[in-house]
């Protein structure tokens, strides 16, 4: 899994969002230091869809234009992505020890 | 009118979408719009700078999408739809068909193979059926139906043989013995019927009253021959039709009972025609019967027929039905009886023992040469057959090979190995049963064709369709099973891992498609030899020298009274001698008594010194005018010929003996001037004035028979007719036929019928066999070449679509033309040139077997092998030349990328 998957997929798990909204979130959850491009993140959203992990679903909201899409996330994505985290979590764990034992030895 | 900056967003625009691919915009053009609205709306960026940011996405984007792999891999052929169906035998037949159809090439390449392959099998079996298996048509019951056989030695040869001829008081005699149902009598000639134009030579032949009843024969428009008819100096002899000649001659018109036919000496009137399959009990077809006692005596007078010197009848008995046991005792009563009534021949012709024997003629106690070779034929079709099969297994085992992935993915979605053997063994079927169909096909026309070159004068009712289907049916199940069972079987034990890796051929299948090569190989390497030896075996005896000018012609006459010999004859043949004589064309004519090959009168024949000389064949003697020698291109070795002045009534008596009789006259020194004591009881002197070349007996064997020729007026033997009349032309003899003919016919107004051919044509029958052989077995041994050859095209073609990115590799490192052909081809080759040194050595020790069939031949030529090596070798370059160039022009990069 790439790591704009892996935001993507942790934006969504939020809330439901379309395009530009996901960009937002992205780059509000990053402090600003990721910003996906527009055509990048359709890209990797499509990826994602054939994947199963999110899937379209029309605006709920009566005001809003019929064309625009809001993504939401899958259970096969959130677990997906929930595994992914805790990869990156046991890693993290596995450094931390190493990093006492230096500095410890 | 658009402003500036609009002109260039909406180039701007244009540009952008060129850059995603289509799907990409079909998909998220909307959303990607709204997006940077909304983000620029936000930024308020410059309306300068605006574009870029978008058109640097759109390139990025693009650019990526378009690398990206998007599509799910399908596989390439269906394989649930062969999985989920619910095991109805219907349905896979579909699926197998419609597979098949998918695949036009392969499906042809095999059907064609096995068809071509099982249609010289079913071909050399009908002709074997008709030859050994099926006795003749419409006779009931003929198991229980013999010919009878005397063993013992005759007047020709001093060793026994089996001869099917008897003398009429053997006939009599042997009728009559204990615990035969019935006997009878035939004997087949050629007669002529009619006169004048109409005048045609049928097969007649004489029977017993006791003929039709004994066969079981029926007939199909009025009467068969009664006892009554059978009598001598009946007063209007009777004559049975053949169904076939009723219908070509009269047109199959039921008012032909009552008609009058001229035939031979007689005249005869029809009583009736035999059922419609019924064509005699030999292999020639007979076309009318005569009553042999009234016939025989009209024909050849009374003290001829009943003679005891003379064989001329066929015998046939029946056996009752139980008796098995006492065939043994019925023949040792029956042999018994044969020496009475021989006790009044020579002694050594006294002896003989009598046998019942199969009423089909090739099963008989003689060697038929004709089956013998149909025998090898059909022993050499299976070989072609085998091959056929070999090459298929390889095709359908390539085809397999290809489809491991399918197969694989079958064995994990849950199918069983039967399920998966079965559809193999159903394809394989189907494909067999679509050969099968086009070789019985392929039967139907080649037997009667080839059964022709064998035996012309059979009659052709050659297939039997339900025998011959019933051959097919067998041939195609084991067919079906035999190239179905290894394909089926590997496809079931397809791993799957295995298989969905790319490498799909193993190196046990490859070891299986070179066997199969190797046993073709060797297998056309034995028909190419066989036949290169038949075909030189034919060179040879067509081109032989027998001894004198075969292309002489040789002319009987017939008289309208139906005379064909003797003194009556006189004035007709001298007369067609004097309008020849003045023919331009002709360069020579004789009359004689005999013409070569033409059977032999004999006498005894005393030499003052060593003898009576009487030896085990001839002498015979032969009449013969001064032109005898020059018009037959015999050489005059010593003395002179005959000429003019001997003909003479009131001139000494001279003979000229041929080089056989000259040895055994005066084995030491020159015969001339001897005096021959010729006739019975005589003391006349016949002085030898000349010794003349030999000619051989027949094709087969080089020895002469002893012969002395003599004048027409002989003291010691009286007026020696002349029965025929030998010519020779200048030019080409076979064009001077019909115009001799009819100069002959017109000579005389008493001549009905004129047979002109040349000597040639006597000896036809002995070359049947290697004609037959030499035709038949190029046919096969060129379908082998072909079919080993496309077999070899067909693996080689395969190893290099399995070892392509092999070979792609190691032509990117370096390799050369020749190492990739090695690489490719080595070892297929190498097992092709086994199968060759193998072919080559089974074609030696089989040459051996054979040599009694051929012609003068070693069972080994050098000649024929080396060309028999050089086709197969050609055949082996150009098919493997195709794959090896292909190879070759292979672009490393694509074979690697295909991987």
């Amino acid at each position: 899994m790439k790591q704009v998957e892996l935001l993507i997929l942790a934006a969504l798990s939020v809330e439901p969002a379309h395009g530009y909204a996901l960009a937002l979130l992205i780059a509000e959850l990053s402090g600003g230091r990721v910003e996906v491009r527009p055509g990048n993140l359709y890209r990797v959203l499509d990826r994602l869809e054939r994947r199963g992990w999110v899937k379209e679903v029309s605006s709920r909201a009566a005001d809003e234009d019929e064309r625009r899409r809001y993504y939401q996330l899958t259970p096969a994505g959130r677990h997906a992505a929930a595994a992914e985290l805790r990869m990156y979590a046991d890693i993290l764990s596995w450094t931390r020890g190493l990093q006492e034992r230096r500095a410890g030895a | 009118m658009r402003s500036a900056t609009e002109v260039r967003r909406r180039a701007v625009w244009r540009l952008w979408r060129q850059w995603l691919p289509a799907w990409y915009r079909a998909r998220y053009e909307w959303d990607l719009i709204h997006h940077h609205i909304e983000r620029s709306a936000r930024r308020e960026p410059a309306p300068r700078a605006f574009w870029l940011p978008l058109l640097w996405d759109a390139m990025a984007t693009g650019v990526a999408a378009r690398l990206e792999v998007r599509s799910v891999p399908k596989a390439h052929t269906r394989p649930l739809e062969t999985v989920m169906y619910s095991g109805a035998s219907l349905q896979q037949l579909l699926i197998v068909l419609r597979r098949l159809m998918r695949q036009p090439a392969f499906a042809l390449g095999v059907i064609l193979t096995l068809g071509l392959a099982l249609g010289a099998s079913l071909t050399m079996f009908s002709i074997l059926d008709r030859l050994l298996l099926r006795p003749p048509a419409a006779v009931e019951d003929a198991v229980q139906v013999r010919r009878v056989y005397v063993h013992g030695p005759t007047l020709f040869d001093p060793e026994p043989v089996h001869s099917s001829e008897l003398s009429y008081p053997e006939y009599e005699t042997l009728a009559q013995v204990g615990g035969l149902a019935n006997a009878a009598a035939y004997s087949p000639r050629r007669m002529t019927v009619g006169s004048g134009s109409d005048a045609e030579r049928v097969r007649a032949s004489f029977a017993t009253a006791s003929y039709f009843e004994l066969l079981g024969v029926r007939a199909a428009v009025g009467r068969l021959l009664l006892a009554d008819d059978d009598v001598i100096d009946a007063g209007e002899p009777v004559v049975v039709l053949s169904h076939d000649y009723w219908r070509r001659r009269f047109g199959g018109q039921r008012d032909v009972l009552g008609r009058q036919l001229d035939i031979g000496k007689g005249r005869y009137t029809v009583i009736g025609v035999a059922e419609p399959r019924f064509t005699g009990v030999d292999l020639e077809a007979v076309d009318l019967w005569l009553p042999l006692h009234a016939a025989g005596a009209i024909e050849s007078g009374v003290d001829w027929l009943r003679t005891a010197g003379w064989s001329w009848l066929r015998m046939l008995v029946r056996l009752p039905p139980a008796a098995d046991a006492n065939t043994m005792a019925i023949e040792a009563a029956a042999s018994a009886r044969l020496h009475v009534v021989r006790e009044s021949l020579p002694a050594r012709l006294r002896s003989g023992r009598v046998l019942f024997a199969s009423l089909i003629p090739a099963r008989g106690p003689n060697v038929m040469s004709e089956a013998d070779v149909a025998r090898l034929l059909f022993a050499l079709a299976g070989l072609v057959l085998l091959i056929g099969c070999a090459n298929v297994v390889n095709l359908l085992l390539a085809r397999s090979a290809r489809q491991r992935r399918q197969h694989a993915l079958q064995r994990a979605l849950g199918a069983s190995r039967g399920r998966i053997a079965a559809e193999l063994m159903v394809e394989a079927a189907v494909l067999v049963l679509f050969a099968g169909a086009l070789a019985f096909a392929l039967a139907g026309m080649l037997a009667p064709a080839v059964f022709r070159l064998l035996l012309p004068d059979a009659s052709t009712a050659v297939l039997s369709v339900d025998r011959t289907l019933i051959a097919a049916a067998a041939l195609v199940t084991a067919v079906a099973f035999l190239i179905g069972a290894v394909p089926s079987y590997r496809a079931s034990r397809t791993d799957a891992m295995d298989a969905m890796r790319s490498r799909a051929a193993t190196a046990s299948s490859a070891w299986i498609r070179r066997s199969l090569l190797f046993v073709q190989a060797a297998v056309s390497m034995v028909l190419l030899v066989g036949a290169g030896l038949f075909v030189r075996s034919l060179q040879r005896a067509v081109s032989v020298d027998v001894g004198l000018e075969t292309q002489t012609l040789s002319i009987e006459i017939e008289l309208e009274d139906g005379t064909t010999f003797g003194s009556r004859l006189a004035p007709a043949i001298q007369a067609a001698r004097d309008r020849l004589e003045t023919h331009p064309s002709v360069a020579n004519v004789s009359v004689t008594s005999l013409v070569p090959w033409g059977g032999g009168w004999g006498l005894p024949v005393d030499v003052p010194g060593p003898g009576s000389i009487e030896p085990p064949v001839g002498p015979y003697f032969v009449s013969a005018g001064p032109d005898y020698f020059r018009a037959l291109g015999i050489p005059v070795l010593e003395g002179r010929a005959l000429s003019a002045d001997d003909t003479r009534t009131d001139a000494e008596p001279v003979v000229v003996l041929n080089e056989a009789m000259a040895r055994l006259v005066s084995p030491r020194e020159s015969p001339l001037g001897r005096c021959l004591l010729i006739g019975q009881e005589t003391d006349i002197c016949t002085r030898v004035v000349g010794v003349v070349g030999n000619y051989r007996a027949s094709l087969a064997s080089a020895e002469a028979v002893p012969l002395y020729y003599i004048a027409p007026h002989h003291p010691g033997i009286g007026f020696i007719a002349a029965t025929a009349l030998i010519v020779r032309v200048h030019g080409d003899p076979g064009r001077a036929v019909p115009a001799v003919r009819s100069l002959v016919h017109s000579a005389s107004p008493d001549i009905r019928f004129v047979t002109v051919a040349p000597l040639a044509e006597r000896l036809e029958p002995q070359l049947r066999t290697w004609r037959a052989g030499a035709a038949t077995l190029t046919l096969f041994g060129l379908l082998a070449l072909i079919v080993a050859a496309a077999g070899l095209y067909s693996v080689l073609a395969f190893d290099l679509a399995q070892r392509r990115s092999e070979l792609a590799v190691r032509a990117a490192l370096g390799a050369g033309t020749a190492d990739l052909a090695r690489a490719v081809a080595g070892r297929t080759l190498l097992f092709t040139a086994a199968g060759l040194a193998v072919g080559m050595a089974a074609a030696l020790l089989l040459g051996r077997v054979v040599q009694s069939l051929l012609f003068e031949a070693p069972g080994m030529e050098l000649r024929v092998h080396a060309w028999a090596i050089a086709a197969l070798a050609a055949a082996a370059i150009v098919a493997a030349l195709g794959p090896l160039r292909r190879a070759r022009m292979t672009d490393p990069m694509d074979a690697l990328r295909q991987e």
